[in-house]
């Protein structure tokens, strides 16, 4: 196309005009085309503003969790009549990937995956629907099943801690709960709530020894209050023409109605509440406390203690909004409010952002995008001078726009994988225009050419290979679409948008750039073949082609010579210089660090762990706050959501989730900020027995563990011990492995309080009085609310002993009931305290009895960590014998004890099979499209010689970073541009064969036609690799799509230098052949 | 004609950013607090020897704090908060259920004044 003397000019004037042709006619000298340029821009602008923002594409995996109770019954038995059955009934639910389930002291769960991008609200219907229908098949005394949908919409977006360390947590719950009910108001947020702070409740201390005195019983309050907290509309009175409604009851509105209430009478005088309890209205117990603490890089005021106990107000988005709008309309309306309803002595911190966080990451790629066409634009300028150069320039921002309008109209969220996708394609898109306007530029270099026809001939001329090198690069991408699981909608972008923007290209190539060259371009008679006189390039490479051509042996030692390297660099991962890995971490602004007790560890005991955590974090540069939750987990994440970790609810859990200082103002990575906390981390851990795990925000898809590895047999007491020898004689050795832990409890005593039933009866004493007395000597109980109008949140009335009365199981022995006879009966008499070891739950996945070994690295890659664990326990036997037969990809049978592996490792080879899949069904696309155009077998196979030339750039690239960087992996990134460059690749060596079949058909000879086929395509070539490396180096700092530039920039180089020898030399090669053959 | 495409483009961008709270931006990080050393005298707590005898302290070690019962541990010539949970009150003397080991240095005293942090000095009586 650049050549002044091309192949194409003989028959000009006998063409037929085709679609390209056609398109150009109609559009060159139209004022349509004028129309598509506003609208475009208008579209485009629209698009980058109103396109909801997010920073990694939504991935929608429907779930649910079923809680079926059943008091009293084991986990062994409720692993037999609730998970068994209620698996049974789930099995042949359409759209399910796995159920897991967890069996323990009267409780069941399972939670349902539905397989990704399953409609969820039919999902959630189907579901409940097959359990509703099926509730006869669930056994005799098990209640209701709740279905409770795990919604990735509740997520979070925004949360904004108040605290304060004067004004009580209580008054702060009560300020939060104002706030929030204004900011609930702003449009397009969903689901809020508030976390930290106690609840308001009227509190019933009961007093043992009073009771006793006047013969109270619980049994007698709690029947008393049952019958009297209950206002019933009783029907209407009509007099006068007017019907008034009676209620009838006797509710209770405050505390001092609850003091008041008559339990009892004694010596014929009322016994009131007050009269053996103390009724206070306020604060219950603490189950869990929140905090917040400041680090080294906090910019707001501080606060004199070191942590201030924290209310956080948690506030999710509704579906299909923007998150930056929602969050900054949220983050208006606080600022309204807070002077008027926050005191100043609360501090306010907006601990979550997404929406800021979605639109920082999407301004950063826009600014890098930006950055790479101003590169690619002073390449063009350079190659093609200013003139050519300037009407690329515009092409490229209308592409982009209409790129992002179509994907805005599709429904599509502007993302980083979206940016990415259009960043990719900036190489790419250029190149239509820039081969259209090279060729107008040609045709009007010619002495006395007509501006209108010279422009529609010179895009007739091209249009066929150009269309044709346009689809093999859609073909590439569009396989992937059909990538599996998670990763599949995580990077649906790129094969969405980088057709799109290939289509569009092409259009815009058809009709604005000869638009454009038509009106603005005028040049003086051959000046086009001044600029475009052979160069020392085309010469040298002319002289060199010519040696391999006339030298036989030359040409069999440079093609044994290409073959050798590519056999060395296969062999390179062999050798580790390329290291596989699913995605490398990213350097994100926050992690979470979670904090497992042994079981049975008090609230207080976890709490003095996770202030030591505090104090770590303190010290640690670029930490802005971190917010600690004990005795729960904190606001949901997604990566939280897939990981389970609402289940951790207990006073032996806690979760710390740490903000860092913006990644664009702070020279440590996140990745660096962690590795630097672990040996502190291990210091705390050994001192106070905790299990803590910093947790780092996954790059791609979440998964419960790095590394997972799953236990199945046929004994759960067995798959515990396996459990143990593997998490310490395996994982702990192995390493870089961190993190360790495993899904089996500790041990815990509990008291079972055995009532001797003889005794009982003879006493006269039911056994539900003892069981409902106990639970509210011990948990307390709720007795309803009590009605005060203008409350926010209900008011319980909830009875308890206090808990100075409640130390030791001897204490349960002052516990008495009041028989029908009107004697007083102590437990004591009727029962026994006996300490049991207490149940262990019992997990299961996909219907198998599981147990659960996990751990992360610190640093590397999982899949090695795992090959190396694999190839030991594939050499030795466990302690007592036992062989573990090993799986990656299928369930192992459970009659033998097996080890499935799981977490990233299964992730990484799902994710690999499904990209080389989507490669090789591109790989065939292409080939067919190739043999159609082509109308032969053999050709096609020398035009895709191209694309194993790309692995020669891209191992030895990602080696070469691997040396620099260290620890740089060939990434699920990497695959994506090893398929791009196929694409690219055929593109290249297709204008080539072209053009070389060309100059055939215009009687040259082969070694004239090779020759020239290479000087004249080498320039745009050039062009078009140097315009992908120089658009793509942007992305190489990226943690993520890192790989993904390599694999570009080093797999363009090495392919294009030396495809511009191979396929025309191969070519050579095979002409001769088939001339040899036939005789000629 | 491009960069005015692209500037209007992120303007609205930039309008969305500076509307977000400036907490995290590249702003310097305000200084730390220097709290004032407080005279205060201390109570030590004696190792139990088993686990099952309960730590008593005295009640004017404890303090409520935003609403969490406490106590400060006197750590590394720091009032550190220790959230405690408190059983009965015999005779001024609190029974601690859990939060303390038994052989921590209690601060003493006057703790309307003292933070998660303050430095302690310890008064001779």
């Amino acid at each position: 196309m650049s050549n002044p003397t091309g192949p194409h000019e003989h028959d000009n004037q006998t063409q037929r005009m085709n679609i390209a042709g056609r398109i150009t006619s109609y559009f060159v000298d139209s004022r349509v085309t004028i129309l598509i340029l506003v609208v475009a821009l208008l579209a485009g602008l629209l698009a980058l503003s109103a396109t909801p923002r997010e920073e990694n594409p939504e991935i929608v995996v429907p779930a649910a969790n079923i809680i079926v109770t059943k008091p009293g019954a084991s986990p062994k038995e409720v692993e037999e009549l609730i998970i068994k059955p209620l698996e049974a009934i789930l099995q042949g639910l359409t759209g399910v990937d796995h159920t897991y389930g967890i069996a323990t002291q009267s409780m069941g769960i399972v939670t349902v995956r539905f397989k990704v991008g399953e409609n969820r609200e039919a999902s959630m219907v189907r579901l409940y629907n097959r359990i509703m229908s099926n509730l006869d098949r669930m056994p005799p005394g098990t209640n209701m099943p709740l279905v409770k949908p795990v919604n990735v919409d509740n997520v979070p977006i925004m949360t904004i801690t108040l605290s304060s360390a004067t004004i009580g947590d209580y008054r702060l719950r009560r300020i939060a709960d104002d706030v929030l009910e204004h900011l609930r108001h702003v449009k397009g947020t969903s689901l809020t709530y508030l976390l930290g702070g106690r609840r308001r409740q009227i509190n019933v201390n009961l007093n043992l020894n009073r009771m006793r005195h006047y013969d109270v019983s619980l049994f007698d309050i709690r029947r008393v209050l049952q019958a009297t907290n209950v206002d019933i509309p009783s029907g209407t009175l009509v007099s006068n023409g007017r019907v008034n409604t009676v209620i009838a009851g006797g509710m209770l509105h405050n505390a001092h109605e609850v003091r008041n209430l008559v339990v009892s009478i004694y010596e014929h005088r009322p016994v009131f509440l007050k009269d053996i309890a103390t009724i206070t209205d306020g604060p219950g117990n603490i189950h869990y406390v929140q905090r917040i603490g400041y680090g080294p890089a906090y910019t707001g005021v501080r606060s004199p203690d070191f942590e201030e106990p924290a209310v956080t107000i948690a506030i999710a988005k509704t579906k299909g909004t923007n998150a930056v709008t929602v969050a900054s309309n949220v983050l208006s309306e606080l600022h309204r409010v807070q002077p008027i309803l926050i005191p100043p002595s609360v501090h306010v911190d907006v601990t979550r952002d997404d929406g800021k966080r979605a639109n920082e990451a999407v301004n950063t790629l826009i600014e890098h995008l930006t950055i790479a066409i101003v590169t690619v634009v002073l390449l063009l300028v350079v190659f093609l001078g200013w003139r050519a150069a300037s009407i690329v320039t515009i092409t490229i921002p209308l592409i982009m726009f209409i790129t992002l309008a179509v994907g805005m109209a599709a429904g599509q969220s502007l993302n980083r994988i979206t940016l990415f996708a259009l960043i990719l394609s900036l190489g790419l898109m250029v190149d239509d225009s820039i081969v259209v306007i090279e060729n107008i530029f040609r045709h009007y270099g010619r002495k006395g050419a007509d501006r209108l026809a010279g422009a529609v001939r010179a895009v007739n001329e091209i249009g066929r290979p150009t269309n044709l090198a346009t689809f093999t690069v859609i073909l590439a991408f569009l396989p992937m679409f059909w990538v599996h699981g998670m990763m599949g909608p995580y990077m649906a972008p790129i094969p969405f948008n980088v057709p799109v923007a290939m289509i569009t290209s092409l259009a815009i190539a058809y009709s604005v750039a000869p638009w454009a060259a038509y009106h603005w371009l005028h040049l003086r008679p051959g000046q086009h073949a001044e600029e475009h006189a052979p160069g020392l390039l085309e010469r040298s490479y002319a002289a060199v082609m010519g040696r391999l051509l006339d030298s036989g042996g030359l040409r069999t030692a440079f093609i044994a010579g290409i073959a050798l390297l590519m056999l060395l660099v296969l062999a390179m991962p062999v050798f580790k210089l390329v290291q596989f890995k699913m995605l490398p971490k990213n350097n994100a602004d926050t992690f979470n660090i979670t904090v497992d007790m042994p079981a049975g560890t008090a609230l207080e005991q976890t709490d003095r762990a996770v202030r030591g955590i505090g104090d770590i974090l303190r010290r640690t540069p670029y930490v802005t706050d971190y917010v600690s939750t004990v005795g729960r987990p904190g606001v949901i994440d997604f990566n939280g959501l897939l990981r389970g970790s609402s289940f951790k609810k207990g006073p032996q859990y806690a979760e710390v989730r740490v903000n860092l200082k913006d990644k664009r103002y702070r020279s440590e990575s996140s990745i660096q900020i962690v590795r630097s906390l672990r040996p502190a981390i291990a210091r705390l851990e050994a001192r106070t027995g905790a299990n803590i795990k910093l947790v780092e925000e996954p790059p791609g898809p979440p998964v419960r563990a790095t590394i997972l590895a799953e236990l199945y047999g046929p004994s759960y007491r067995k798959l515990r011990e396996i459990a143990r020898e593997i998490r310490y004689g395996v994982f702990a050795k192995t390493k870089d492995v961190v993190d360790i832990d495993d899904s089996t409890t500790a041990n815990t005593t509990q008291y079972r309080i055995v009532v001797d039933r003889r005794k009982a009866a003879l006493a006269g004493i039911l056994p539900v009085e003892v069981a409902q007395t106990l639970q509210a000597f011990l948990g307390g109980y709720n007795a309803g609310a009590v009605h005060i109008a203008r409350e926010k949140e209900p008011v319980l009335i909830h009875f308890q002993i206090p808990i100075a009365d409640r130390v030791l199981p001897s204490d349960l022995s002052d516990i008495f009931f009041t028989n029908p006879a009107g004697n007083e009966i102590s437990l004591g008499s009727i029962a026994q305290v006996r300490p049991v070891e207490a149940p262990k739950p019992i997990l299961f996945q996909d219907q198998r009895p599981v147990v659960y070994v996990s751990g992360d690295m610190s640093t590397g890659s999982p899949v090695y960590a795992v090959l190396h664990m694999w190839q030991y326990l594939r050499t030795h036997r466990l302690a007592d014998g036992v062989k573990l037969k090993q799986d990656f990809m299928s369930y192992p049978s459970t009659t033998s004890y097996g080890l499935r592996w799981g977490g990233e490792m299964r992730l990484t080879l799902d994710v690999f099979r499904d990209l080389g899949r989507a490669f090789g069904v591109a790989i065939i696309l292409i080939y067919v499209i190739l043999v159609a155009y082509y109308r032969s077998f053999v050709i096609p196979l020398i035009v895709m010689g191209a694309i194993p030339l790309t692995i020669i750039g891209v191992f030895p690239g990602h080696a070469i970073m691997n040396l620099i960087e260290g620890h740089y992996y060939f990434t699920a990134t990497s695959m994506i541009g090893v398929i791009a460059l196929a694409g690219i690749v055929v593109r290249n060596s297709l204008l080539l064969i072209d053009f070389i079949l060309d100059f055939r058909r215009a009687g040259h000879g082969l070694r004239e036609a090779v020759v020239q086929a290479g000087t004249t395509r080498m320039r745009p070539i050039l062009l078009t690799a140097l315009a992908i490396i120089l658009g793509t180096a942007a992305m190489v700092t990226d943690p993520v799509f890192g790989g993904l530039a390599i694999s570009l920039i080093s797999g363009t180089f090495a392919s294009t230098v030396l495809t511009l020898f191979v396929i025309p030399l191969v070519y050579f090669m095979y002409e001769k052949r088939t001339q040899g053959t036939t005789g000629n | 004609m491009r960069h005015k495409l692209f500037r209007s483009g992120t303007r609205a961008a930039v309008l969305l950013m500076t509307l977000a709270l400036p907490a995290c931006s590249g702003r310097p990080a305000s200084a730390p607090i220097v709290l004032p050393v407080l005279v205060r005298s201390v109570v030590k707590l004696h190792a139990l020897p088993t686990p099952t005898t309960e730590v008593m302290i005295p009640a004017a070690a404890f303090v409520l704090r935003g609403g969490i019962p406490g106590v400060f541990v006197l750590r590394h010539g720091l009032a550190r908060f220790r959230m405690v949970r408190v059983g009965k009150n015999i005779d001024g003397q609190l029974q601690i259920l859990s939060g303390l080991s038994g052989d921590e240095t209690l601060v003493i005293g006057d703790l309307a004044d003292v933070h998660d942090g303050s430095p302690i000095t310890v008064s001779r009586p």
